[in-house]
C-alpha cells in the first residue's frame, strides 16, 4: 500500500472538513428585548375619570410615550413592549420566530385636561419563546400567563 | 483537485457564509376577537364601550371635523428568504437578499364622531383603512410605521 505524496494536505483538509461539519451542526438562540417600563395595574387603578388631571396622571405614571392632540381634547399613550425571539440554525437553513406583545394604556383628556376615558390592554407577559409552527393563542396558555401576573380573568382586550 | 474544490465549496455552503435560507415568522399582539366587535353598534356605542370591548388601541389620531380614529393592529406573518454573499476583493463583499414577505398589517379601525360616539367599524388591512387626509401632521405611513416598529 503506497502513501500519497500529499498526505499531510489531505489530513489537514479532512480535519477542516470535520471542523466545518461541527460548526454547521444545529445551533439555536434566544433573545429578549424590553422597551419602556412595565405598566403597573395598581397605578392604573388610581386613575379616576372625571377627577384625575393630566398633571396628576404624569406625576403617577411619568411622561407618556406619545401625546396626540384631538382638537380640544388630548390623548396620552403609555406602553411597554416585550419581544421574545427564537432561532434555530441548521447549516444553511435557519428558522426564526419573534413574538411581540404590548402593555398599552391610553388616557383621554377633555379641553380642561381632566381625564375622561381610560383604555388598558396588558399583554406583555404573554410574549413567548416559540417556534414558527406553535400556536400561541391558546386560551389556556394565556390564562396561565395572566394568573402569573396577577391578572385574574384576563385583560380587557379579550 | 476537483475533490478539494468540491469539499471547499460544500464547506462554504454548509457554514452559511455564501448561501443561507431562512424561514421566519413574526407575531405582534393578538387579533381582535369577532365577538367583541359584535357588541359595538355604530350610533349607539360610545368611546367608553369601545375601550371596554377592545381595550387600548394601537394608535389614535385626529380626523376631519373633530372626528377621532383609533386602530387596533396586529401581525402574524411568515416569510421565506434567501441571502447570497460573496467576496469581491480583499475588503469588499456583496450580499443579495430576497424575502417573500410583503408586510401586510391586519387591523380594526373605528371612527368616532366629535361627540365620541361610534360611527364606523372597519376590518381589513391597515394601509387600506387609514383615511386620507389625516389631520395634525399625521401621515398614513406614520400609522403603519408605528405598528411595523413593534416587530422588534
Amino acid at each position: 500500500m503506497t502513501r500519497p505524496k500529499n498526505a499531510p494536505a489531505f489530513r489537514a483538509l479532512r480535519m477542516a472538513s470535520v471542523a466545518g461539519l461541527m460548526l454547521s451542526l444545529p445551533g439555536c438562540f434566544f433573545a429578549r428585548v424590553n422597551r419602556n417600563d412595565p405598566l403597573v395595574p395598581s397605578a392604573v387603578e388610581q386613575l379616576l375619570p372625571g377627577t384625575t388631571t393630566a398633571q396628576q396622571a404624569v406625576e403617577l405614571l411619568g411622561g407618556p410615550t406619545l401625546v396626540v392632540q384631538l382638537g380640544d381634547r388630548s390623548a396620552y399613550r403609555y406602553d411597554h413592549t416585550v419581544t421574545k425571539a427564537t432561532g434555530i440554525f441548521l447549516g444553511i437553513f435557519n428558522v426564526g420566530h419573534t413574538d411581540t406583545r404590548e402593555d398599552r394604556l391610553w388616557l383621554f383628556f377633555d379641553a380642561e385636561d381632566r381625564l375622561t376615558h381610560v383604555g388598558t390592554s396588558l399583554q406583555s407577559h404573554r410574549a413567548r419563546y416559540a417556534l414558527p409552527w406553535e400556536d400561541l393563542h391558546e386560551s389556556s396558555k394565556k390564562e396561565s400567563a395572566d394568573r402569573e401576573r396577577g391578572l385574574v380573568g384576563g385583560t380587557d382586550e379579550e | 483537485m476537483r475533490l478539494q474544490r468540491g469539499i471547499a465549496a460544500g464547506l462554504a455552503l454548509l457554514m452559511g457564509s455564501c448561501v443561507s435560507l431562512r424561514f421566519d415568522r413574526d407575531r405582534v399582539n393578538e387579533p381582535v376577537d369577532d365577538g367583541s366587535l359584535q357588541a359595538l353598534v355604530p350610533g349607539q356605542a360610545h368611546l367608553a364601550d369601545v375601550l371596554d370591548q377592545l381595550g387600548a388601541p394601537t394608535i389614535v389620531w385626529p380626523s376631519l371635523n373633530g372626528r377621532v380614529v383609533m386602530a387596533y393592529a396586529w401581525l402574524d406573518q411568515c416569510g421565506l428568504g434567501i441571502s447570497v454573499s460573496t467576496a469581491l476583493q480583499r475588503s469588499l463583499s456583496a450580499r443579495v437578499r430576497w424575502d417573500s414577505e410583503d408586510l401586510e398589517i391586519p387591523a380594526i379601525v373605528v371612527e368616532l364622531d366629535p361627540e365620541l360616539r361610534l360611527e364606523v367599524v372597519r376590518r381589513g388591512l391597515l394601509r387600506d383603512l387609514v383615511p386620507e387626509p389625516l389631520e395634525g401632521n399625521v401621515e398614513p405611513d406614520d400609522v403603519s410605521d408605528s405598528v411595523r416598529s413593534l416587530r422588534g
